[in-house]
């Protein structure tokens, strides 16, 4: 989950805090949740758009956090990730990195199924721009 | 670049990303330095609190540390003060939110097969204090102790520098608390002396006769300048800085490992990761981590050292992370880590939380990711077993040591998580609860902490 996070918000601190959060969140309910890793998710995501949002740093959300990578093509392309507009990141990461459905990102979301798959297709015509 | 090419790209990415290993959490096997969750609604007043103590300690001893304090590093010696019936605890204002109803463990180290200490939070009069248990009979009966007076440390940037998150006992008198302050005991804990090795301590070991305290960086938290190996006598001494041995050492990610005369350190910060040793604890050299290095396949990340002898050492790799799960291996050497061989490879199931090497065939990994497992291999040979499996969304084990072939302890779901838990209204058994071992982490058993 922390993974999750961090892909989302590009940070380890705020990423960390976010799942703690959530697993607050989770204790919080009165009934345990009959897909616990689900719930979580869903709330991790929820989560990391509302922290980032209410930081006011969505504009400015590029990954900042210095993580070392050893591979100028993986350098690049999280670095363009990172100045996409965390509506776009955070779908982006759940289809590419959790292989998750557009039904299931829409079902985490809490959008429509035509909401993902247009910021699926905006946020990766923006990054092959960002590559090109 | 196409569609298919921009995802393949942009997956093959967020893997790598990914596969760098998350400072894990809380302490390990010769344990690391906990990363715990904020304790956000007691900070202002505990920091205040001790903020008033070193305040007061400075006024009484002046800029220049206790008088014969050795090696230019300050000892401050303190009695801990004794509130009404908690000895040595610092009190935390009462509200109801932060009452807890027993004595919740961070933090385990036994000295033997029956004598050990846990750090921890109790209730006290004024609310929630930490607080110090011994035991002299494997955890059949438990005696109050003062610990150190101090809060609970975690990796919260406005965590006090000279909290406490982690113990360690050399022997029933001689023990330390760390992380990220460094407090030390020469009587069991009656009276505490606070030691100052320029930056946060974010390990420790002992053995034959000498404590090492790793320190993060110097001049934290803007770490002008690396952190160093420090060593002292642990019947008390100054403390030396052991040459050779520095670096920008990270919260979670480095460990010291001492065993006999041999120590070993390991940080697995990228993209230059560290394992170096020493036979005797003083002079160091480099070893070759058998991790695989820069491949983003294979568990090519150093994320643990333990050691059962000089020269029974094992080492953690851990990569190809996917969600709640990722590829973890470990390593044997017999000749004090100039070569390696390998085990089966892990269960995949969690990331990698600590690693404990009871025996020279015996390795025990702990993970967590929506669970939390301890899993367990007795010969290189045989298949990893998952002697004990926690369904608690991954909270996490740490300390798991050993101090021979059969007798262990850990600490599951560490205090400092548990308090942010009640903090939140909620109670949460079965947390900051210390489990122990007498067949060598094949079946743990929980112990109550009563007094």
């Amino acid at each position: 989950m922390i993974r999750l996070a961090r892909l989302i918000t590009g940070s380890t601190v705020l990423a960390e805090e976010i799942v703690q959060e959530a697993f607050l969140a989770v204790f919080r309910l009165r009934q345990w949740p009959d897909n616990p890793e689900a719930y979580l998710r869903t709330t991790v995501t929820n989560l990391c758009r509302s922290h980032l949002r209410r930081l006011r740093v969505e504009r400015a959300a590029a990954v900042t956090e210095d993580l070392h990578v050893w591979n100028p093509d993986i350098d690049e392309t999280w670095q363009a990730l990172g100045r996409l507009p965390l509506r776009h990141r955070g779908v982006l990461v759940l289809r590419f990195y959790e292989d998750m459905s557009e039904s299931e990102i829409a079902a985490v979301l809490g959008c429509r199924l035509g909401t993902v798959k247009s910021r699926l297709h905006r946020g990766l015509e923006k990054l092959r721009g960002e590559l090109s | 670049m196409n569609n298919d090419a921009t995802e393949d790209r942009l997956r093959r990415t967020l893997r790598a990303i990914a596969d760098q290993p998350v400072p894990a959490g809380p302490p390990t096997f010769e344990p690391r330095h906990a990363r715990a969750p904020r304790v956000s609604p007691l900070r202002v007043a505990v920091v205040v609190a001790v903020a008033t103590a070193v305040v007061a300690l400075a006024l009484a001893y002046g800029p220049h540390g206790a008088p014969g304090s050795p090696s230019g590093r300050r000892v401050v010696p303190v009695t801990s003060p004794q509130p009404a019936t908690v000895p040595g605890a610092v009190a935390v204002p009462a509200t109801s939110a932060t009452a807890i109803s027993g004595f919740l463990a961070q933090s385990v180290s036994f000295v033997s097969d029956s004598a050990g200490f846990v750090l921890g939070l109790a209730p006290c009069p004024a609310g929630t204090c930490v607080a110090l248990r011994r035991t002299t009979d494997r955890g059949a009966t438990w005696s109050i102790v003062p610990p150190p007076p101090t809060t609970l440390g975690t990796t919260d940037s406005t965590t006090s520098p000279a909290a406490v998150s982690q113990v360690r006992f050399a022997d029933e008198a001689d023990g330390w608390a760390y992380g990220p302050g460094l407090w030390a005991t020469h009587d069991g804990g009656t009276r505490w002396s606070s030691v100052d090795l320029g930056g946060p301590v974010v390990s420790m070991a002992s053995s034959a006769g000498q404590a090492y305290a790793l320190v993060q960086c110097l001049s934290y938290p803007t770490c002008t300048s690396p952190g160093h190996l420090y060593r002292s006598p642990v019947h008390g001494g100054s403390w030396t800085q052991v040459a050779g041995v520095s670096g920008a050492y990270g919260q979670g990610s480095a460990t010291v490992v001492a065993v006999g005369p041999a120590v070993f350190v390991a940080d697995g910060r990228q993209p230059q990761p560290t394992l170096i040793a020493s036979a005797d604890g003083v002079h160091f050299s480099s070893l070759t981590s058998p991790c695989g290095g820069s491949s983003s396949a294979g568990p090519s990340f150093l994320v643990g050292v333990a050691a059962s002898s000089p020269t029974e050492v094992a080492v953690a790799c851990t990569g190809s992370s996917g969600a709640g799960s990722s590829a973890k291996s470990v390593y044997l050497s017999h000749d004090g880590g100039r070569s390696f061989d390998a085990t089966a490879p892990a269960p995949l199931g969690g990331d990698e939380s600590g690693l404990s090497m009871p025996s020279a065939t015996t390795v025990l990994l702990g993970a967590n990711s929506g669970a939390t497992w301890i899993y367990r291999i007795a010969s290189p040979d045989t298949a990893w077993t998952t002697p004990l499996t926690f369904t608690d969304g991954g909270i996490r084990d740490s300390d798991m040591a050993f101090v021979d072939a059969d007798y262990g302890a850990m600490v599951h779901g560490a205090a400092s998580l548990v308090l942010s838990i009640i903090e939140a209204g909620n109670t949460m058994a079965g947390f900051g609860q210390l489990f122990l071992t007498a067949d060598g982490g094949l079946h743990w058993q929980p112990c109550p902490i009563r007094s």
